[in-house]
């Protein structure tokens, strides 16, 4: 029985020079609001989506993306008016070159799977760039850069008029995804927008913070969005 | 399979002796290790990654994403070809662990045949009384004779966690000669989570005289002077710390005489 599966919705494409987003549930929900806000948005195609028999639809850890062997959390699935789902990544493609990606955070038995799984298909359809929305609380700088190579650094510093300033852990699905990235040597470089730490409620979402986030990789990717229903449409497919 | 290897480079080596230093208490053997790659100008040729890491990436000051791996170095030092095993990490779990000494072991032997292997790890002790000493558990009693001249201590009893001490079973399968050094830390910097700098310099006067290599030892010691004194200094901090609190609440008397 596999662990860990891709179910493509459609014929999987060929793309040239296409950038991913992607981000999951994490620190004050910074990252995750803003790819359901550009989701939301853009109506872009489902093309995939990636399951796996590690992700609880339950988590017995808190912060869900902080991973302990012992707390696996619950299998299960989603019910929404009477239907059935199952807990999945999914990705989309918009205009053939910006591709989506909702993560699902994965237990601690298939966290490093699901993330091989998830940049082993990018790879397939030729995406050159993963940019990571995530968010951090150490310091005063608006927005953070990290990346997997010293040159991406360098050249997205410039492009975002950022600062190498967060150091320490990245945990969870985004994480591990660009660490993956950086094993099998795709570009992938990680935007964390400030925000206040809640450590009574870690994901507690920070609209402010992932407003700001999804507004300059607007600005980066070219797209026009007008922001200002920003709160409604990124927790209107999410609760906290 | 829930580990993998990425090769980086080709290297001869012929029936080398593998040095073990993953991380563990007070960093001993991953000082250790790191200073014998760095002294000996051992070349990175290949990572391993492993599913049971801790569930995160690290995000180093100059902004590089890293993630959690060993590595493993090749390295020629007078005469003696060597792999060295270290990493930024360990499995979180048992069944991990197992399953990463295993795969490692048995692909360098595969690759390379192992001559011996030497794992390094911490010994916790109360009280360090003079230099650190070093224990040794090996996987064949003949062996433990050999190295007692070189100062080494049989440990006579206890256990070693962790890949440093799993690594024994599996050069024991393979009837590879190992054994697992263990340098003396206190206590204190075991759970105090600091790199415990003196121990890893004992630890490795020890094992270069065993394996018969001789590396510049000046920075290590260096290094080791201002551990001793960074921990001189916690240790009388803590001792007026203890004494102020035992002072004020030390003997008032009975609480029931008014």
């Amino acid at each position: 029985m596999p662990t860990c599966w891709v179910q493509e919705l459609s014929r999987k494409p060929k793309l040239e020079h296409a950038k991913a987003i992607l981000a999951s549930p994490g620190l004050r929900s910074v990252g995750w609001l803003a790819i359901n806000y550009f989701v939301e948005k853009l109506k872009p195609t489902l093309i995939a989506k990636i399951y796996s028999t590690s992700f609880p639809v339950i988590y017995e850890t808190i912060p869900s993306y902080s991973t302990h062997p012992a707390m696996r959390g619950r299998g299960g699935v989603f019910i929404d008016s009477g239907t059935s789902s199952e807990p999945s990544v999914e990705i989309y493609l918009h205009e053939d070159s910006l591709v989506l990606v909702k993560g699902y955070q994965a237990n601690f038995y298939g966290q490093r799977e699901v993330a091989e799984k998830t940049i082993e298909f990018l790879r397939e359809i030729g995406v050159k760039l993963l940019i990571g929305l995530a968010a951090h609380a150490t310091g005063e700088e608006e927005f953070c850069l990290a990346a997997t190579k010293p040159e991406l650094v360098k050249e997205y510093c410039e492009v975002f008029q950022a600062k190498t300033c967060y150091v320490g852990p990245l945990l969870g699905f985004t994480g591990l995804t660009l660490g993956e990235a950086a094993i099998c040597g795709l570009d992938g470089i990680c935007v964390f927008a400030k925000t206040m730490a809640n450590p009574d409620f870690p994901e507690q979402p920070d609209y402010e913070a992932a407003k700001k986030l999804a507004n300059i990789i607007a600005n980066f990717l070219g797209i026009k969005l007008d922001l200002s229903d920003f709160e409604k449409i990124a927790s209107s497919k999410t609760s906290f | 399979m829930s580990v993998k290897f990425k090769f980086i480079r080709d290297v001869r080596a012929n029936k080398p002796y593998m040095l073990v230093g993953f991380p563990g208490i007070a960093y001993v053997a991953k000082v250790a290790a790191d200073y014998l790659i760095e002294k000996l100008d051992a070349e990175l040729f290949a990572e391993v990654y492993s599913h049971a890491f801790p569930s995160f990436v690290i995000v180093r000051d100059n902004g590089i994403i890293e993630p959690l791996k060993v590595e493993l170095y090749y390295s020629n030092s007078d005469g003696k070809d060597i792999i060295l095993v270290t990493g930024n990490t360990q499995p979180a779990t048992p069944e991990g662990q197992h399953e990463l000494v295993d795969a490692i072991v048995n692909e360098v032997f595969k690759r390379y045949s192992i001559s011996k292997v030497y794992a390094m790890a911490a010994y916790v002790v109360e009280r360090r009384v003079g230099e650190p000493k070093v224990y040794g558990a090996v996987t064949d009693s003949s062996i433990l004779k050999s190295l007692e001249k070189y100062g080494v201590i049989p440990m006579s009893g206890g256990s070693i966690s962790g890949a440093n001490g799993i690594i024994l079973s599996y050069a024991k399968a393979l009837e590879i000669p190992g054994a697992c050094l263990l340098s003396e830390t206190e206590a204190y910097t075991y759970y105090g989570y600091v790199a415990d700098v003196k121990a890893a310099e004992a630890l490795l006067k020890v094992v270069t005289s065993i394996v018969g290599i001789s590396i510049d030892m000046a920075d290590i010691e260096a290094r080791a002077k201002e551990f001793e004194e960074m921990l001189r200094r916690f240790k009388e901090a803590e001792e007026k710390a203890l004494k102020e609190l035992q002072e004020r609440t030390w003997y008032r008397g009975p609480t029931y005489i008014r």
